[in-house]
C-alpha cells in the first residue's frame, strides 16, 4: 500500500510543480534542465521506494505511475475543463506580424524564441511574415505564415 | 494498385484494433495490480498484508507480515500471555533456521540474551511485569523467496506456524 500512496503523492506533486513552473519550462530543455531532472529523479527515488529495494516494490511504483497517467489522460479526454486546468490553453502571441508583448512577457518568451520557431518550422525570418504564432499547451511555438502574395 | 492499398489499410486498422484491445486488457491488469498493492496483497503494508496467529494453547499471539518483499521491511509482533512467564523470564523459541531466513534486524524490547539450542534460537526476555502480557516487536528483512513458513513459540509449549509469501 505504501508504494501506491507514495507514487500517487509524487505524481500529484510533480504535476503541480510542472504546472506552476509554466509552459516554457517544459519546452526549453537546456542541458542544465536535464541535469535538474536527473537530480529530481535521484531525490524522488528514495521517496518512492523508501528502504525497500525489491523488484516488486519498483514494479508497483512504475505500474501505479503508468495507471495514474493513463487515468489522467482519460479524465482529460472526457473533461475539457480538467484539461484546461491541468494543461492550460494555447495562446496567440503574434497576430498579423505584431507581437503581443504583454502575453509574451507573462509567458516568458521573446521575439527571438518566436523567430527561432519560425525559422525551424517555416523557414521564415521576419516577424511581419507571421500570421499567427501560438504558444501551445506543450510550450512549443506553432507558426502560421502569412500567405505569399503573388 | 488502389485495391492493394485498401487491403493494406484494412489490415493496418485490423492490427491497430487488436493492439487497442490488448492495451485495454493491459490497463485492466495494471489497475488490478495497483488495487492489489493498495490492499496489501503485494507488499508489507495494507489491510490484507498482515496476518494473525495464535498458539493452540493460547500461550502467545502473533501478528506478522504475510506478504513480504525480498529484503524488504517486515514486522512480527508477539504478545505473550502472562501464564507463559516462568521464573520472571519469557523464552521464545524460533525453530530450525527460521530466524536466519526471517533476517531479524531489530527486537524491541531488547532480549536479555539469545541462546543457540539444538532446536533453533531462543530469545530470552525478562518480564518486568509478570501479571501483564509481554509485547515484543521483531523487525526483519526476509532473506527468502516465494512461500516460506516456520514455527516459533514459548519453549516447551505448542508452537505457532507462520506462513509467508515473499515477493522477489
Amino acid at each position: 500500500m505504501d508504494e501506491v500512496l507514495r507514487a500517487v503523492a509524487v505524481y500529484a506533486f510533480l504535476m503541480l510543480i510542472f504546472r506552476f513552473s509554466g509552459k516554457r519550462s517544459l519546452s526549453e530543455t537546456t542541458p542544465f534542465d536535464l541535469v535538474l531532472l536527473l537530480i529530481f529523479s535521484e531525490a524522488l527515488q528514495s521517496a518512492l521506494i523508501d528502504e525497500d529495494n525489491s523488484l516488486t516494490s519498483a514494479l508497483i511504483v512504475i505500474v501505479t505511475l503508468v495507471i495514474l497517467n493513463i487515468g489522467m489522460s482519460i479524465l482529460k479526454q472526457h473533461s475539457p475543463r480538467l484539461e484546461v486546468l491541468l494543461e492550460g490553453v494555447p495562446i496567440i502571441v503574434v497576430e498579423d506580424g505584431k507581437p503581443l508583448y504583454d502575453r509574451m512577457r507573462r509567458a516568458r518568451i521573446d521575439e527571438g524564441d518566436i523567430l527561432a520557431a519560425a525559422r525551424q518550422s517555416q523557414g521564415i525570418n521576419q516577424m511581419d511574415q507571421i500570421r499567427f504564432a501560438v504558444l501551445e499547451r506543450s510550450g512549443a511555438i506553432s507558426i502560421m505564415p502569412k500567405e505569399a502574395t503573388a | 494498385m488502389v485495391d492493394q492499398r485498401l487491403n493494406d489499410t484494412g489490415r493496418a486498422i485490423e492490427y491497430q484494433q487488436r493492439e487497442w484491445t490488448t492495451q485495454r486488457i493491459a490497463w485492466v491488469i495494471m489497475t488490478m495490480t495497483v488495487v492489489a498493492a493498495f490492499l496489501g496483497l503485494l507488499g508489507d503494508t495494507g489491510p490484507l498484508a498482515v496476518a494473525n496467529a495464535t498458539a493452540p494453547d493460547g500461550s502467545l499471539q502473533a501478528r506478522y507480515t504475510r506478504f513480504a518483499h525480498h529484503h524488504g521491511p517486515g514486522t512480527l509482533t508477539v504478545e505473550v500471555a502472562p501464564a507463559s512467564v516462568v521464573e520472571g523470564e519469557v523464552r521464545l523459541l524460533f525453530e530450525g533456521d527460521f530466524v536466519r531466513d526471517l533476517g531479524v534486524e531489530s527486537v524491541v524490547p531488547e532480549p536479555d540474551r539469545v541462546e543457540l539450542v539444538p532446536d533453533g534460537v531462543v530469545y530470552v526476555f525478562v518480564a518486568e511485569e509478570p501479571s501483564s502480557p509481554l509485547v515484543v516487536h521483531f523487525s526483519y528483512e526476509h532473506d527468502g523467496y516465494w512461500f516460506q513458513s516456520g514455527q516459533f513459540g514459548i519453549e516447551g509449549a505448542e508452537p505457532v506456524v507462520l506462513s509467508l509469501f515473499v515477493f522477489p
